[in-house]
């Protein structure tokens, strides 16, 4: 099959460390940011965008925008979501979507 | 016709109404409201007949509206708020509606659609701003129903919309009577339930398994918070459908797995009746929730041509709980070209059934055919006459309880000046699936150019979350996409 491209940015995803440090941080949270703000649902305000704006209060967002993103943060980067981890304070913001990522990311490399 | 179900619900249980957003709304100020905003459909021309466009969320207003046409004969039309601006053109061209009723954060798009739909159309706006009819709506006097036939059009809705292949489906007075009338018998619903609306109002499930079901039944009604965001809200609507001692759940499985993998501890025991419709019940699901709640979810099968068709109300749905039931009253069910297994087409006849889609004459005269419609579904029926869907129609994609014709986005892909061609379908997830479409260009496009072009002409839960591209398609020696190679 010839050439392939797929939505994914592969290109962010972080390969296993054994702690998440600044750098990362960063890469994170400009992933986070980046997918956030391409994927907001239409008529949204997108320059009212900063880390911690409420994007499931303020954002219009359904189920399949829930299901495709934490499908793209599993994806992106390499880490499994628990039904737990799947709540409104984990999910509210960017800074609470990079928050739980670290925190999972770190709890698989111990 | 209908709207003297509203009438009679609010006289038999003038305490019973629609409980949304902490606060209950009886049925005689449903009826209050309905019967101005027909008063003010009539200010703006509409007769029996016309068609009113309605696009709103599930809130008493949505009753409001339908219950306006039904008062004076128009024929209502929901939309999903979620329509793009190019899928609201094509199905507003079709229907071309006198009057559009919706929100002010929804009213730029429909304004949008409207302009070449239906450029006569008047959209009132219910929440202020731009063509708000709030003040308008607070000064008329209610109009006074009229006596409409069992044949009079009451309501339109449609299959998947944003190309030329979505269908007007219009159904009458009597053929939604018939629904709900053969729902209750099979399902013994009286006033003292408490109906809870999941589903939304805009489809046919939760138009007729619950709305229309709860004022028939002259029951209570309860709008679940959140209904939109279940993954965030299962336990906020666990605990409201305990503390609202809900007795009957019409939903859609993943509504259903999610209230089971809630970790509220809830007391479910007023449910009586929990009903899963629109896909595949997983066996998972079944076995979780009836373990979680003590409660078995009971298949209901229907289409939007006719509404509920069949229930499984078995008394031993544990061993049975794969069939969607046996037809409601009235109801005929015949399975067209059996194979060895007794599987074949499954075709019904029903007193609530539409007369036929609009405009298609052709395609009305291969589906329905004496009386009788070719639903395209495969099962088989047991030796005591119980259902079974082995296949559904098309190759409809369930995306987090939405139903999706990859054929509609397929089509607005190849739409795209550089797409060859293209095909969608679905990755299996952790609910449902996720959209994937693969595509063959024809000049340089990139994946974020072919998913912004999708986001343009449909609703967001319809743009294909992955994109690939490739050289070619895998066909068959015969042309047919394998799709299987596509995952």
């Amino acid at each position: 099959m010839a050439s392939t491209q797929h939505f994914d940015d592969s290109s962010t995803a972080s390969s296993a460390t054994a702690s998440v440090g600044a750098s990362e941080h960063d890469e994170i949270c400009r992933a986070v940011r980046q997918y956030v703000t391409r994927e907001f649902p239409r008529g949204a305000q997108r320059e009212l965008f900063d880390d911690d704006f409420n994007i499931i209060e303020e954002g219009g967002i359904d189920s399949v925008w829930l299901m495709n993103f934490i499908t793209w943060i599993e994806g992106q980067f390499q880490i499994q979501l628990e039904m737990d981890d799947i709540v409104p304070q984990n999910l509210k913001s960017v800074r609470s979507v990079v928050q739980l990522v670290i925190r999972v990311k770190n709890v698989a490399e111990r | 016709m209908l709207f003297r179900l509203l009438s009679a619900a609010m006289q038999v249980s003038p305490a019973h109404g629609v409980l949304y957003n902490g606060s209950w709304v009886h049925y005689s100020r449903i009826a209050e409201d309905a019967l101005r905003m027909a008063a003010l459909f009539e200010r703006r021309n509409v007769q029996r007949g016309d068609t009113v466009a309605v696009m709103l969320g599930a809130e008493p207003w949505i009753i409001g509206c339908y219950f306006a046409c039904f008062a004076i004969g128009a024929v209502a039309m929901p939309l999903d708020p979620k329509y793009a601006r190019a899928e609201l053109t094509l199905l507003l061209g079709a229907a071309t509606p006198k009057v559009l009723v919706t929100r002010a954060v929804f009213a730029d798009k429909c304004r949008e659609a409207l302009q070449t739909a239906a450029p006569s159309a008047q959209v009132c706006v219910i929440d202020g701003g731009e063509g708000s009819v709030d003040e308008e709506l607070r000064k008329l006097p209610p109009s006074s129903p009229i006596s409409c036939n069992p044949s009079d059009s009451a309501i339109i809705l449609h299959s998947s919309g944003s190309t030329g292949r979505s269908k007007l489906i219009r159904r009458s007075h009597g053929q939604i009577m018939a629904e709900l009338e053969g729902l209750q018998a099979a399902a013994s619903i009286g006033a003292d339930d408490i109906f809870c609306a999941t589903a939304p109002l805009f489809h046919a499930y939760g138009f007729g398994s619950a709305l229309m079901a709860a004022i028939h039944a002259q029951a209570k009604l309860v709008i679940a918070p959140d209904a939109m965001n279940a993954v965030l809200g299962r336990d906020a609507m666990a605990d409201f459908i305990a503390e609202q001692r809900t007795t009957i759940l019409p939903a859609v499985p993943i509504t259903l797995d999610l209230l089971a993998r809630s970790k509220r501890d809830v007391d479910f025991s007023s449910l009586r009746l929990c009903t899963s419709a629109g896909t595949d019940l997983p066996e998972s699901v079944f076995r979780s929730f009836s373990s979680r709640f003590g409660i078995p979810i009971r298949q209901l099968y229907g289409c939007s041509e006719a509404g509920a068709l069949t229930v499984n109300m078995s008394n031993d749905v544990h061993a049975t709980w794969r069939s969607v039931g046996t037809p409601l009253p009235k109801v005929r069910i015949r399975i067209d070209d059996p194979d060895d297994d007794g599987i074949g087409v499954i075709a019904v006849n029903s007193p609530s059934l539409t007369a036929g889609y609009d405009g298609l004459p052709d395609v009305n005269a291969q589906v329905f055919v004496d009386g009788w419609f070719c639903t395209g579904d495969r099962g088989r029926i047991d030796a005591d006459g119980n259902l079974y869907i082995t296949a559904k129609r098309a190759l409809y994609i369930d995306v987090g309880g939405h139903k999706i014709d990859p054929y509609e986005i397929e089509d607005v892909l190849v739409a795209h000046p550089h797409v060859r061609e293209a095909a969608v379908v679905g990755v299996p997830g952790r609910w449902g699936a996720r959209l994937k479409a693969v595509v063959v260009l024809q000049a340089a496009a990139t994946v974020d150019e072919l998913r912004q072009h999708c986001r343009e002409q449909l609703a967001d839960y319809k743009v294909p979350y992955e994109v690939e591209i490739r050289d070619e398609l895998p066909r068959s020696p015969l042309g047919k996409v394998l799709k299987k190679y596509l995952i």
